[in-house]
């Protein structure tokens, strides 16, 4: 298993640079998830790697070897793509026996590797079957066997898992996070799902328009969004985000002025240089506390979804969202009392986390 | 109008066309199946007593026989040849990188329109000087040009339409571009080889004006020009021509019957699209 | 950064070979078309030019600039043939449009035994032309003819010579033609019909269209690019028939329906004047190229108009 390097790729599409100088470094064996909204590259990125397309600059490493220039037949990289891309003329065995057939593994090794695949991912019974004639699920399973039973250095998923049903997709993730502890197979795996590259990914690179936003564990991106889209990107239902001035209150503590209110941010000596300018503060639904508090807003409208109760609450010209416990119940039209507990809030200036 | 009324007129407009369509055809058909004495009776008798005389006199006495054997060699070879060569056009036009694609294909079109004299005179010649006046590659050659537009443009048309993705798939599987081709594409070309090879049969079997120029000798003539050319000792030998004609034509009206979805969609996909 | 290595035109390796694969691919089907359609189309430009007559090898072939097209402009019988062949094209093409309309209206709406209605309906066009000819020429036949017997039955006096009739002669081969061919403009136009959704109708039927305003207004313009199709390619067909003239009347009686693709093979090949010939068939290839640069024209801007 080697390691992945990305430098500088840049990949323009009839003048627009739909991939902007991107970086980033996936470790041996290490998951790492491309996410990212609709139209940011990612899709794009996946297929310069594979070499599908051709960048315009930047260089890609598999290992120590500059694969930048290689036909995809030559960088030893395998892909499973979102609408699985199975031969409809071959039988599942003969689509997994694809890639070693065209290289001439003898057939002795070639039925080996087949068995094994389609072992590990539990398709043996499907092995003289058509692709038309077994499920998504299932068709699902081979493209992925035809995928590994080449051991390629590096595995490429695109969105593999956005033509399934949502139950499906729920038992996929765990398959797929057991396969790759089995396998320790380094990867790289685009999606625009969060809940996919939140259990998923042991690394993200969020991305944008183009450019790289933030690449850290998924637990770095949900506390420490390094700027407004990744604060606005991970996390559902989406972080609240105020715009207010910052001022010096009572003691050491800072405060955020609202029109309508004030957040208190307790003490932050970071933020000192900001004093006087304006900031936005972010706070996730789950860090605001109901019931107590000095704050207070009106519950405009509450979505029961069984195992927990989201609030809509307006407060002023803003409306916040919040999350209580299931069996939370109020009439709509209720002021509530409301905090939020400053340890958890987020601050971001001109976009960017201070 | 009441609904009723306006039902009646539509199946008088269905029973109209169908007449129109069929009846000059089971016409003859009829008469070839009827007695010498029926065919030259005046008035014409409507009936036939269903006899195979003119049949066995077609195939006996007017060679029925060669000509069938060489219109079956020549469409036969021509649908072969045109459907190799189009499909790899086709591939080319749909998915590879090429400069110019309008034109190629344009140019190509304008050729499905050039008047069959324009070009006769010189590929007269040019066959002569290769002595191939009269003989099967001599006919078989235009008539794989000929129907090459057509053959490309329904390729085309058919490639465009496959997933890309599976493409991919066999490069990133480690198939070279040729091995993508021979592996991928030309297995999943089935259906639209399938509806080509159709349209460009009926065009070869059907052709006559090449036909009639390039072969003036009888071992080598195709139907069309058999049956063009029926000569009688006497008169014209109506009887034989209708049999001879039914044997022409029923090969293609079994295909047409079989395969009329196919060759609606091929048609029209192409003028459609176009 | 590094930038891939690119050739002069800025083209990467593997790019390059890419374009190479293609050419490759087609390659063989443009050496076909060069040889025998490309070719021949300018070489019989250059036949037009001389005077040479076919079987008779000793004689001089010497280049005669534009006499062949002097003397073209001068003869008669190609004058007549050019104007047949307008007439011809004219009244078939129209008929074989309002047919097709009316056959493709019917079809398609859904009914039981409709795959037996379409299927009749191209047997016509399944049949080779020739046998149409002969067909048609047997049907028009003055004493066996079908034609007689349904016109006059048993009153034997009154059966005509259709195809000897120079006025009725024309007319029996575009029935000929109208009868093979409107099935393939039937099929244009329903493919063209069978894209309009059903919704459009229904919504017009709920604001009170009548069957012949829905027919103006919803069905006739979204199908005008079909039936533009229909009318180039039938036009270009039609210039150019030959197989009916050959069979049922050679172009006579008394050069009644001589046309010019027959008129050409006469000149070319029946009497070897292979320059002379050349001159007519550049003369029909110039029309036709004309007539379909001007469709395209015209199309092209339908089409265009049609993007929203």
């Amino acid at each position: 298993m080697a390691g992945l390097r990305v430098e500088n790729l840049t990949k323009i599409y009839h003048g627009a640079t739909v991939v902007d100088r991107v970086s980033f470094t996936v470790a041996p064996g290490e998951f790492c998830i491309l996410l990212g909204p609709s139209g940011c590259g990612k899709s794009t990125i996946l297929r310069l790697i594979a070499g599908l397309e051709e960048q315009e600059g930047g260089n890609i490493f598999i290992g120590d070897r500059d694969i930048g220039v290689l036909n995809p037949r030559d960088r030893d990289v395998a892909m499973v793509f979102q609408s699985y891309a199975l031969y409809p003329h071959l039988s599942v065995y003969e689509n997994i026996a694809f890639p070693l057939r065209v290289r001439k593994l003898p057939a002795g090794e070639v039925d080996r590797r087949v068995r094994e695949a389609a072992a590990l991912l539990e398709i043996a019974e499907l092995l003289p079957r058509r692709p038309r004639e077994i499920s998504g699920g299932q068709r699902q399973r081979v493209a992925i066997g035809r995928a590994i039973v080449r051991s390629p250095r590096l595995f490429l998923f695109d969105e593999p898992l956005s033509n399934l049903d949502a139950k499906l997709r729920a038992a996929m993730r765990v398959e797929l996070a057991a396969l790759h502890r089995r396998l320790q197979a380094t990867t790289l795996y685009v999606t625009h799902d969060q809940v996919e590259a939140m259990t998923l990914g042991q690394k993200i690179v969020l991305m944008d328009k183009g450019a790289v936003q933030q690449i850290g564990s998924p637990r770095d991106l949900y506390e420490r969004p390094a700027n407004l889209f990744s604060a606005s990107f991970l996390g559902a239902p989406p972080i609240n985000l105020f715009t207010g001035r910052l001022v010096t209150g009572s003691g050491d503590g800072m405060t955020v002025r609202l029109p309508d209110f004030q957040v208190n941010a307790g003490r932050r000596a970071n933020l000192a240089p900001y004093v006087g300018g304006e900031v936005t503060v972010g706070i996730r639904p789950e860090a605001v506390r109901i019931g107590t508090g000095s704050l207070q807003g009106i519950l405009e409208h509450i979505e029961h979804i069984g195992s927990e109760t989201i609030l809509y609450i307006r407060m002023g010209a803003d409306r916040i969202i919040a999350r209580a416990a299931a069996d939370f119940s109020s009439p709509l039209g209720t002021t509530l009392v409301l905090d939020f507990d400053p340890p958890s809030l987020h601050f971001f200036r001109q976009g960017q986390r201070i | 109008m009441t609904a009723y009324l306006r039902r009646l007129l539509f199946f008088l407009a269905l029973a109209l066309i169908a007449t129109f369509s069929v009846l000059p055809f089971l016409w003859f058909i009829a008469t070839s199946l009827k007695t010498q004495v029926e065919v030259t009776a005046i008035p014409p008798t409507l009936l036939p007593s269903f006899s195979l005389a003119f049949y066995r006199s077609a195939l006996d006495d007017y060679h029925l026989l060669h000509y069938l054997k060489n219109s079956v060699i020549v469409a036969g070879a021509a649908t072969v040849g045109t459907i190799a060569i189009s499909l790899f056009a086709g591939y080319a036009l749909a998915r590879l990188p090429l400069r110019h694609k309008p034109l190629i294909m344009g140019s190509l079109l304008v050729v499905a329109m050039f008047p069959q004299i324009s070009i006769a005179g010189p590929v007269w010649q040019i066959l002569a000087a290769l002595d191939w006046l009269n003989s099967y590659q001599g006919l078989i050659l235009p008539y794989i040009t000929l129907s090459l537009p057509l053959g490309v443009w329904i390729m085309t048309g058919f490639f465009r339409e496959l997933p890309r993705e599976l493409e991919d798939a066999a490069r990133v599987d480690g198939c070279s571009h040729l091995q993508t081709l021979f592996r991928v594409i030309v297995p999943l070309a089935a259906p639209g080889v399938f509806t080509a090879a159709i349209l460009v049969f009926i065009y070869a079997w059907n052709e006559f004006f090449f036909a009639l120029l390039i072969m003036t000798q009888r071992p080598y003539q195709t139907l069309p020009v058999g049956i063009a050319l029926f000569q009688g000792q006497y008169t014209i030998p109506w009887g034989e021509i209708a049999a001879a004609s039914t044997i022409a034509t029923i090969p293609l009206v079994l295909l047409v019957l079989l395969f009329q979805r196919r060759i609606v969609r091929g048609l029209s996909a192409g003028a459609i699209k176009g | 950064m590094t930038i891939l290595t690119r050739n002069m035109h800025g083209l990467s390796p593997r790019r390059r070979r890419e374009r190479l694969f293609a050419a490759a691919l087609l390659f063989p089907c443009f050496a076909f078309v060069a040889l025998f359609a490309f070719y021949p189309i300018v070489h019989s430009l250059y036949l037009s030019l001389h005077r040479i007559i076919l079987g008779l090898p000793g004689l001089a072939q010497p280049f005669v600039y534009l006499e062949n097209y002097r003397q073209l402009w001068g003869d008669s019988v190609a004058r007549h043939a050019l104007t047949n062949t307008i007439l011809f094209v004219a009244v078939s093409t129209t008929c074989e449009l309002f047919l097709g309309l009316a056959m493709a209206l019917t079809i398609n709406r859904s009914f039981r035994g409709r795959g037996l209605i379409r299927a009749a309906v191209l047997i016509p066009w399944a049949i080779p032309t020739v046998v149409a000819s002969q067909m048609w020429r047997f049907i028009n036949n003055d004493h066996y003819g079908f034609l007689n017997y349904l016109l006059f039955g048993n009153d034997l006096a009154s059966y005509q010579a259709w195809l000897a009739d120079p006025s009725f002669a024309m007319v029996a081969i575009m029935v000929a033609d109208i009868w093979k061919t409107s099935a393939f403009a039937a099929l244009i136009i329903l493919a063209g019909l069978q894209t309009i959704p059903d919704e459009l109708y229904e919504a017009a039927r709920l604001d009170g269209a009548t069957a012949w305003q829905q027919f103006a207004r919803i069905t006739l313009p979204l199908i005008k690019p079909a039936l533009l199709i229909a009318l180039l390619f039938r036009t270009m067909d039609a210039f150019r028939v030959f197989d009916l003239v050959f069979v049922m009347t050679q172009g006579g009686p008394a050069d009644a329906t001589n046309v010019l693709q027959f008129y050409g093979y006469k000149k070319m090949f029946a009497e070897g004047l292979l320059g002379y010939g050349a001159t007519v068939s550049v003369l029909v290839f110039l029309i036709v190229l004309g007539l379909s640069l001007v469709y395209v024209r015209f199309l092209g801007g339908e089409m265009r108009e049609e993007k929203p």
